[in-house]
C-alpha cells in the first residue's frame, strides 16, 4: 500500500497573506484543492477524463483543523490519502506541512460525491476508479 | 530543520536531485493557446528553487533571519512538452556551485507525473543580496556540500553551456509592446517582483508584437494555429518593486527553420530607461488540434518577413 502521497509542493506567496501577516484561510483550502487535483489525476478523474467520463467529484462536507500559521515564503507540502471509498462517496484526508519546520500546519477531511456533469446528480463511482484508489487508502490517523 | 513525515512521491527523484515541486494545472493557468502559460512554469520553478535551497540550509526563514534575499542573474527554461488542463507536474531540483563564488546554480527538471516523461527544464543562476541595500552577499555554507556535476545522472544534460547573446539594450526595429506596473500582488515576501511577473510580461509582450503585426491571436486560432514556446533565455539586470513602472520593447529576430519564431525583449524601467531584464525567446507555431509544430501559412509569413531586428 502506498498510503499518503505527496500531492502538492510549493510555497506560501506574499499575495496570499492577510493583514495578520499570515496565509489567509482561503489559500489553505486552495492548497488542498491543489492536492485534490493531483489525487484525481492518479485515479483517472482529472483532465481529459472529466469529459470522457462526464463525471466529477464534488465536495459536500469538509472538516478543517488549522494547527500552525504560515508566513509568506514558507515552503509547504501537501500529502493526501483516501480515507474511505464506496458507492457514491469518497472521503479524502489532506495534511499540509511547513517543509522548513516539519510542523503539521493544517489538515482537512473532505467528503465528496461522484456527480454526473449533465444530470448534476450523484451517481455511483466507476469500478475502475474504485480499483485505482486502493493504493491510496489510509487509516484516518492523527499525523 | 525537521522534515515532514514521509509520504509516497510520484516518480521519486534520484539523488542529488530532490522533489521540489508538485502541482496540477487549473483552467485559469492556461492561456488562449490551450496550455499552461509560461508564467506558471516560472512560478513552479521558483518554488522548486526554494525547496532545493532549503535543503542546503537556505530556507526562507533562515534567509529572512539573516536579512538576505536571493535574486536570479540569468535563467534558461526549455519546454519539451506542453502542460494542459488537469495534468500533474512534479519537479526535481539540485543546487550546484555557480559560475562564480557568489552564485549558485539550481537545476530543475519538471515531469508529467503520471508518465514520468520530462517536460520542461530550468537552469537558474542565483545570487544572494542584502535585503536592505541589495549589495551582494556570500551564500552561507549549508549542512551538506552542494551537488557536484559528476553526481548527476541523466540530468547532466542540463549543464550544457547556454551562451546568452542578448543586446545590452534596445535595438533599432524594436517596438513598444507592453507598458505596465509592478503591483504588490506581483511581489514576493522580500518585496521584489517574482520571476512569474517577468515571464508574464514577456509572454504578454510577445502577444503585443503579434497583434502589432496584424496577427490577431483569434485569427490564428480560427485558422487552426496555436503557438508554443520552446525556450526562454533571460538575463535579470535589476529587481523591480511594487510601484515600479516598466516598458517592454520587442522585436522579431532571425531564426533557423520555417516553423520557428524568435522574439527578443528588452524590459526597461519606465522612469529611468535602465534595462531591467532581457529575454531571447524561441517558439513555434503548432497545429491547434494535433499539437505538433507546423510552418505558418503564407498570410502569417507575409506579416513577419522582413521585419527582423538587428
Amino acid at each position: 500500500m502506498t498510503g499518503y502521497v505527496e500531492t502538492y509542493r510549493g510555497c506560501v506567496h506574499a499575495w496570499e497573506c492577510d493583514h495578520y501577516g499570515h496565509l489567509n484561510v482561503q489559500f489553505y483550502v486552495g492548497r488542498i484543492s491543489d492536492g485534490f487535483g493531483t489525487l484525481m489525476g492518479l485515479i483517472d478523474m482529472a483532465g481529459d477524463a472529466v469529459a470522457r467520463r462526464n463525471l466529477g467529484l464534488v465536495a459536500v462536507h469538509q472538516e478543517i483543523d488549522y494547527r500552525r500559521e504560515l508566513r509568506a515564503g514558507a515552503p509547504i507540502v501537501v500529502q493526501s490519502g483516501i480515507a474511505a471509498i464506496g458507492g457514491r462517496k469518497i472521503r479524502l484526508h489532506h495534511r499540509l506541512y511547513n517543509a522548513e519546520t516539519g510542523e503539521l500546519a493544517f489538515e482537512a477531511d473532505v467528503l465528496c460525491i461522484c456527480m454526473d456533469l449533465t444530470a448534476r446528480r450523484a451517481v455511483p463511482l466507476p469500478d475502475d476508479v474504485v480499483a485505482m484508489a486502493q493504493p491510496y487508502l489510509v487509516a484516518r490517523e492523527a499525523a | 530543520m525537521t522534515a515532514p513525515v514521509a509520504a509516497a512521491q510520484l516518480h521519486p527523484p534520484a539523488a542529488p536531485l530532490m522533489r521540489a515541486q508538485t502541482g496540477s494545472v487549473y483552467p485559469w493557468q492556461c492561456d488562449q493557446w490551450g496550455h499552461l502559460n509560461v508564467q506558471f512554469y516560472a512560478l513552479w520553478f521558483a518554488e522548486a528553487a526554494t525547496h532545493a535551497l532549503l535543503a542546503h540550509g537556505c530556507g526562507p526563514a533562515a534567509l529572512a533571519a539573516a536579512g538576505a534575499v536571493p535574486f536570479p542573474r540569468r535563467q534558461r527554461v526549455t519546454y519539451r512538452k506542453e502542460f494542459r488542463l488537469g495534468e500533474i507536474a512534479v519537479t526535481d531540483a539540485a543546487v550546484l556551485p555557480g559560475p562564480d563564488a557568489r552564485t549558485v546554480t539550481v537545476l530543475s527538471r519538471m515531469r508529467e507525473a503520471i508518465s514520468g516523461r520530462p517536460s520542461t527544464d530550468c537552469v537558474v543562476e542565483m545570487a544572494l543580496h542584502d535585503g536592505e541595500d541589495l549589495s551582494l552577499r556570500d551564500w552561507p555554507a549549508g549542512p551538506a556540500p552542494l551537488a557536484a556535476a559528476a553526481e548527476l545522472g541523466e540530468e547532466a544534460d542540463l549543464l550544457a553551456p547556454w551562451p546568452v547573446t542578448l543586446p545590452d539594450g534596445r535595438l533599432p526595429g524594436m517596438r513598444e509592446c507592453l507598458r505596465g506596473v509592478v503591483n504588490t500582488w506581483d511581489c514576493d515576501q522580500h518585496g521584489l517582483a517574482t520571476t512569474k511577473r517577468f515571464f508574464g510580461a514577456f509572454s504578454d509582450a510577445g502577444m503585443g508584437l503579434m497583434t502589432a503585426l496584424g496577427l490577431d491571436p483569434k485569427d490564428l486560432l480560427r485558422a487552426g494555429l496555436s503557438s508554443a514556446a520552446l525556450e526562454y533565455r533571460v538575463v535579470y539586470d535589476r529587481p523591480m518593486r511594487a510601484g515600479d513602472a516598466f516598458v517592454m520593447f520587442t522585436g522579431m529576430a532571425a531564426v533557423a527553420g520555417r516553423k520557428a519564431w524568435r522574439f527578443v525583449h528588452v524590459l526597461e524601467d519606465a522612469a529611468t530607461g535602465a534595462p531591467v531584464a532581457r529575454a531571447d525567446v524561441v517558439g513555434v507555431f503548432i497545429d491547434a488540434q494535433a499539437r505538433r509544430a507546423v510552418p505558418p501559412p503564407d498570410w502569417v509569413r507575409s506579416r513577419t518577413d522582413g521585419i527582423r531586428i538587428g
